[in-house]
């Protein structure tokens, strides 16, 4: 396998045709911002160039090359496989309660005896990130590795696109299914935040909107810690992240993040469902914390993976926007945490996103989270 | 411009978005970039004190939400006209009820102290003055009670009558309830009274006298005698 990656700002995207690549990739994989995504016209050229190749990607407020961030312009890693067979699906996703159907009828797709593992993209509105995954697990069974991230659009929250085969499309999930016995897979993933204040119950819910936490409108707890950064508004929620869980179940908790409000319901939606009747606490993170949970990931991948002998690797790295607003300028040192603990071999392509898609780290079971760092390594045996 | 090792790694990043091409410095990018950093560092700082000082808030309004029903749930047993004691799975007492103190005549700390059940009644002044014999049945009784027989009906020599239940609670240990039942015994046996008795002489009525006469025809046919006496108290 073979990897290379190019950056081009804003301001040189039409340089897609004289990127200077001698080999021909199987798989591109492009982040970039939001209004080069949606114009596609970038996307477009980069497909007119490499037209064999399979080409997924989405928008995004941030995109990480190596350890660097960019908040504009475009990512695009070409991927080169030996012997492993790849392929691109995509399924259109209408409205948020279509969610499950359509990771069901991606899984029918991608389905096949010899699937490894696949990696997903989806639009990050408009979406419920835990059931579209199920929806997913539905055919392909608990125990699916499936790995990526919901596109993201910065702190706009206003829409987000999927770039497939050099296309735009604003509703629409689309994954690569990795098929065959040389590729090799495997994940990380942390958070680092911190639960604090009060156990609340969530006392009013509809699938993935939060409408009472205590009897008491969630919406108005979220202002009333936020205070004036609630103008911020969703964008400024994922700065306390909420952590739910079954009070039957309090091992399985899990992170939930803010991706849209309504002021006049004065609830908020989730990236996942929110079931009545859980437990709920508000969380923070510090900088320090996130770039020690990053670490962790990164190590858990790293070990994940074992000492299988490789040429090249790629680690797509797929952090919550959350983390990006809390960490303001210092994100970067959660991606060079992730680099030191990979090794500089290993060559780091990602973006920040509105809800990140892994295997648990201890039941592989994997899900929806958020406020995350969530790692995939991508290798072929050599 | 080339970034010092010396430097902190954030500020190195700044001089490195700063720099052109050729390592010249904007020096307005940089002091923007710097000028920026302070500001989210007030702003974390400013968002982790907000946080701090409305979860202090938020826990003292739960701290009194919480005195406040324990201060109702205490109201509510000390209002029951039955006695309540609650022991935990190690059998030591969690919580006695007014009734509960009164009834054995515990004062609040012994019943705060966290004893067993027959220390309790051991030390309950009401029973000590008890005779040592009839006593020692009697804690026995309420102490042995269990899932077959989970409650006794007991006779005091102060001339009470007491109902002692348990319930088993889930996850261990136990609720015995204590109901002084004296009255309703002693209204019974006054409505029993009244029902074969004339009201105004207080002489045995037809009732009773239907009763024993029942009586005797049952035992008349376990071949037992019995005689019958008239006696007329007409006294024209």
């Amino acid at each position: 396998m073979w990897v290379e990656k190019f950056y081009l700002c804003s301001e040189s995207l039409d340089e897609i045709a004289q990127l200077s690549v001698e080999r021909s990739p199987n798989l591109i994989f492009l982040f970039g911002d939001t209004d080069t995504i949606a114009s596609g016209r970038a996307p477009a050229g980069l497909f007119e160039r490499f037209p064999l190749a399979a080409h997924l990607g989405c928008s995004t407020g941030t995109l990480v090359k190596g350890v660097d961030l960019h908040d504009d312009g475009l990512l695009i890693v070409l991927v080169g496989f030996e012997s492993t067979r790849i392929a691109l699906h995509c399924e259109p996703l209408a409205d948020i309660d279509r969610s499950f159907p359509a990771g069901a009828a991606l899984a029918r797709k991608i389905a096949a005896p010899d699937l490894a593992g696949l990696f997903l993209l989806s639009s990050g509105l408009g979406v419920n990130g835990s059931a579209l995954v199920e929806g997913i697990q539905s055919i392909l069974g608990r125990k699916a590795v499936i790995s990526g991230g919901l596109a993201g659009d910065g702190a706009r929250f206003e829409t987000t696109w999927i770039s497939i085969n050099g296309k735009p499309v604003e509703k629409a999930i689309a994954a690569i299914g990795f098929y065959g016995t040389s590729v090799r897979l495997a994940h990380g993933i942390a958070g680092g935040w911190s639960e604090f204040g009060p156990t609340r119950r969530v006392t009013k819910s509809a699938g993935s909107t939060l409408l009472e936490l205590d009897h008491k409108p969630a919406l108005d707890l979220y202002k009333r810690y936020l205070g004036d950064e609630a103008t911020g508004l969703p964008a400024s929620g994922l700065l306390f992240p909420l952590m739910i869980w079954d009070e039957a179940n309090p091992d399985d908790a899990v992170v939930r993040t803010i991706l849209s409000v309504d002021h006049d319901a004065r609830s908020i939606t989730l990236a996942g469902d929110i079931p009545e009747g859980w437990c709920a606490k508000l969380m923070r993170g510090t900088q320090e914390s996130l770039v020690e949970g990053a670490r962790q990931a990164a190590q858990h991948a790293r070990t994940a993976m074992g000492d299988t002998k490789v040429d090249s690797e790629l680690c797509l790295f797929v952090s919550c926007v959350g983390r990006r607003l809390l960490m303001g300028q210092s994100t970067e040192e959660e991606v060079d945490a992730v680099s030191e603990a990979l090794g500089v071999a290993t060559k780091i392509a990602g973006f920040y996103s509105y809800g990140e898609i892994a295997p648990q780290n201890v039941s592989e079971v994997c899900g929806l989270h958020n406020q995350t760092v969530t790692l995939t390594l991508l290798s072929e045996a050599a | 411009m080339k970034a010092r090792a010396d430097l902190h790694p954030l500020l190195c990043r700044q001089l490195t978005k700063a720099s052109g091409a050729k390592g010249e410095l904007d020096t307005d990018r940089l002091l923007g970039l710097v000028s920026r950093a302070y500001q989210e560092k007030d702003a974390d700082r400013q968002r982790t004190d907000r946080a701090n000082e409305l979860m202090a808030e938020e826990l003292e309004e739960a701290v009194a939400a919480s005195a406040l029903q324990a201060a109702r749930f205490k109201a509510a047993l000390d209002n029951m006209t039955q006695g309540l004691c609650l022991f935990d799975n190690n059998g030591m007492l969690v919580v006695g009820n007014r009734r509960f103190q009164e009834i054995y005549g515990l004062s609040e700390m012994l019943c705060a102290s966290g004893s067993s059940l027959e220390p309790l009644l051991s030390i309950s002044p009401v029973m000590r003055v008890m005779e040592p014999r009839f006593r020692q049945h009697l804690i026995r009784e309420h102490v042995s009670l269990d899932e077959q027989h989970s409650f006794v009906e007991q006779s005091w020599p102060d001339g009470r009558t007491l109902i002692v239940s348990r319930t088993w609670i889930v996850g261990g240990g136990y609720l015995d309830t204590i109901a002084d039942i004296t009255e309703s015994r002693s209204a019974a046996a006054r409505i029993a009274h009244l029902a074969r008795h004339d009201a105004l002489t207080d002489l045995a009525n037809r009732f009773l006298l239907r009763e024993r006469l029942q009586e005797m025809v049952r035992n008349a046919a376990r071949n037992e005698r019995c005689a019958i006496m008239c006696l007329d108290l007409d006294c024209k």
